[in-house]
């Protein structure tokens, strides 16, 4: 906890901040990306320091991206779709400084939320799981891969197939049971596996280079001017706030359990909060409607960014697509999430925690404030410029997370394929779910088929696996009746 | 017949070839002592499973209400997507003979001019980026550049 306190850590908690607001107001830049990019970077910096950077910058993106919303009506990342014209529409009427600053402070309190919900959870799991054998983790594991297949707000089908895909990455390398290499095709490099960090830089940043070339996006018209005024952005939202406290504390706990779900995170988080708040305000007048509506929304991705390090830290499945990538630093580290991480480290759980908290209440307003007051110089950032640069960043941090340059072709080849799987309606998120659970299912399976000596009954026998067994089903079938009806619209990762 | 379709219809048989043949190769896989299932196990599983989503993907691209939500292909421009591929390709080879950030710089101007820099820009990003990322990296990080 020392380390949060000392320059770097302080130090790492701005300028992650700033990184991320940057980022997140960029339309085409997700926090994913910015998390990817930063990667490399955090592999060689202490843990107790990258990945309390890694909070900051993610809470500030998602935030962030609505700084495109308000002044150019361009969400500046996915999870800001799912309100951005209401908020457009908001900052006309009123200006975007009073916009910016509702979705800032309604971020950092739903964010707030999610952090305290994700300190008394988080423990909780904790104790559950470590009565946990390889049978429970097995079916752990079928329970966040059934929850990711319909947790993408698209095709069930397609998702389904990303996730195998996923999964199929995943079993590159020696086999956990006899050491025999599979899919390497006489490839050394592929014996040890397909680098799961390499594999991200390639799927989420690489693959934006590629769509750019492909089809670059169009010149943004900012139509708004801002205007430096605290009251609009602090105080006005803040009362908003104080009157609409149960649509906030509502669509944040929303947020919570979507982000909760592996493989959903804030993207899938305001969809379903905003979705279900245009049902409640049926029949109210529009600008009572439109100001709770973004107020539901930005409070439940932050809630979200928050609720998806619950199954992350306590149990190693990943709430969205920055957690796979820290449970990816995690592996890389020897670092093994769950019961045995809150024993040998429970400086480095307060510490991040603390962060949460810090980026909410501090990070958020004061990065709000300042992106609010550059919204129109960050919105015009030439993209040619900046994903050359983005290049050149995928290729070196491909390469040194091993030192090794064919690394790069991976890297490539990852891109190519997201840029590919992107355009066939496939979403990204399940990928890198199924590559972080493939390893996961199979090996907790053949541990529990060996243990047990191939009785299949015994998967069934315990009753913690009954439960996560029942879960799984009551997915499927809520999944299949309901799906659609929240994240219709929505595009994924 | 509609893009979205056609799309569909290539990525599902796609999907039905990669099932067919992740599940024949893991048919070669050894077994465990006494004939239980080992390495070939789990991709089996993931090749049927793959056969089957192919087959029902395939299914509902032929509904005649079958939702569109692929981009479109045809919309964009195929060279320069190749182009820097082939720069990915190429640079590992480059940077044996010049070195890791020579051939850095080399692939940044190169990206450049792909993105439609102009040449006095796509220069200048190159120098900027290439030092920027020696003092990060090389510097600070020490990864041998």
């Amino acid at each position: 906890m020392t380390e949060l306190f000392s320059v770097q850590g302080i130090l790492a908690l701005l300028l992650g901040g700033l990184y991320g607001a940057i980022f997140g107001a960029i339309p085409g830049l997700t926090a994913t990306l910015a998390i990817a990019l930063f990667i490399p970077i955090a592999f060689f910096l202490d843990p107790a320091i990258a990945l309390p950077a890694i909070i900051a910058i993610s809470s500030v993106a998602i935030f962030a991206g609505d700084v495109g919303s308000t002044v150019a009506r361009i969400p500046g990342t996915p999870a800001s779709a799912a309100y951005f014209d209401k908020l457009f529409g908001l900052s006309r009427k009123e200006g975007p400084l009073y916009a910016l600053g509702l979705s800032a402070i309604g971020s950092a309190v739903g964010g707030i939320i999610g952090s305290l919900l994700l300190i008394l959870t988080a423990s909780a799991i904790v104790t559950l799981a470590r009565q946990f054998s390889s049978f429970e983790y097995f079916w752990i594991a079928v329970l966040g891969l059934t929850a990711g297949v319909f947790a993408s707000g698209g095709s069930t089908l397609k998702s389904l197939v990303s996730l195998l895909l996923g999964i199929l990455f995943s079993t590159v390398g020696v086999d956990p049971t006899l050491g025999f290499p599979r899919f390497n095709f006489g490839s050394t490099q592929l014996m040890g596996g397909l680098n799961y960090i390499v594999a991200m830089i390639g799927l989420f940043g690489f693959s934006e280079v590629l769509n750019h070339l492909f089809n670059p996006g169009r010149h943004f018209d900012v139509e708004l001017k801002t205007q430096r005024s605290a009251r609009a952005f602090f105080i006005k939202p803040l009362l908003l706030i104080v009157k609409k406290k149960w649509l906030v504390i509502r669509s944040s706990l929303v947020g919570v359990l979507v982000g909760f779900l592996p493989g959903a995170g804030a993207d899938i988080g305001s969809w379903v909060s905003t979705s279900l708040e245009k049902i409640r305000q049926r029949g109210k007048s529009d600008d009572v409607a439109d100001d709770e509506i973004i107020l539901s929304g930005t409070s439940s991705n932050n809630a979200a960014v928050a609720s998806a390090w619950i199954p992350a830290l306590s149990l190693g499945l990943p709430g969205d697509t920055v957690t796979a990538i820290v449970l990816g630093v995690f592996m890389m580290k020897g670092i093994s999430p769950g019961p045995l991480l809150f024993d040998q480290q429970p400086g480095l759980i307060m510490s991040l925690y603390l962060t949460f908290i810090i980026s909410n209440l501090l990070l958020l307003p004061f990065y709000g404030y300042l992106s609010a007051l550059m919204a129109k110089r960050l919105i015009k950032t030439p993209m040619p410029l900046l994903l050359t640069v983005v290049t050149a960043l995928c290729m070196v941090g491909a390469y040194a997370i091993n030192n090794d340059v064919r690394d790069i072709w991976i890297m490539g080849g990852m891109g190519m394929l997201a840029f590919l799987l992107q355009r066939g309606g496939f979403p990204l998120a399940q990928v890198v779910l199924g590559m972080v659970l493939g390893p996961i299912l199979e090996q907790n399976f053949m541990v529990s088929a060996i243990k047990s000596k191939w009785n299949m009954m015994s998967f069934f026998d315990r009753p913690v696996a009954l439960i996560l067994m029942a879960c799984t089903l009551i997915i499927i079938v809520v999944g299949v009746r309901y799906g659609k009806r929240f994240t219709a619209g929505s595009d994924g990762s | 017949m509609e893009k979205g379709k056609t799309i569909n219809i290539l990525t599902s048989t796609f999907v039905l070839l990669i099932g067919i043949l992740v599940f024949i190769f893991s048919r070669q896989f050894p077994v465990l002592p006494e004939g239980h299932p080992g390495p070939g196990l789990f991709p089996s599983v993931l090749g049927g499973f793959l056969i089957l989503a192919g087959v029902l993907l395939l299914i509902s691209a032929f509904r005649p209400r079958a939702i569109n939500d692929t981009a479109s292909f045809e919309k964009g421009n195929w060279r320069i997507v190749l182009l820097m591929l082939a720069v990915i390709v190429v640079f590992p080879f480059l940077q044996q003979f010049l070195g890791f950030l020579p051939a850095l710089a080399i692939a940044i101007l190169i990206v450049g001019l792909l993105m439609r820099l102009r040449i006095v820009k796509a220069i200048l990003v190159t120098l900027l980026t290439t030092a920027f990322i020696y003092l990060i990296f090389n510097q600070i990080l020490h990864v041998p550049l």
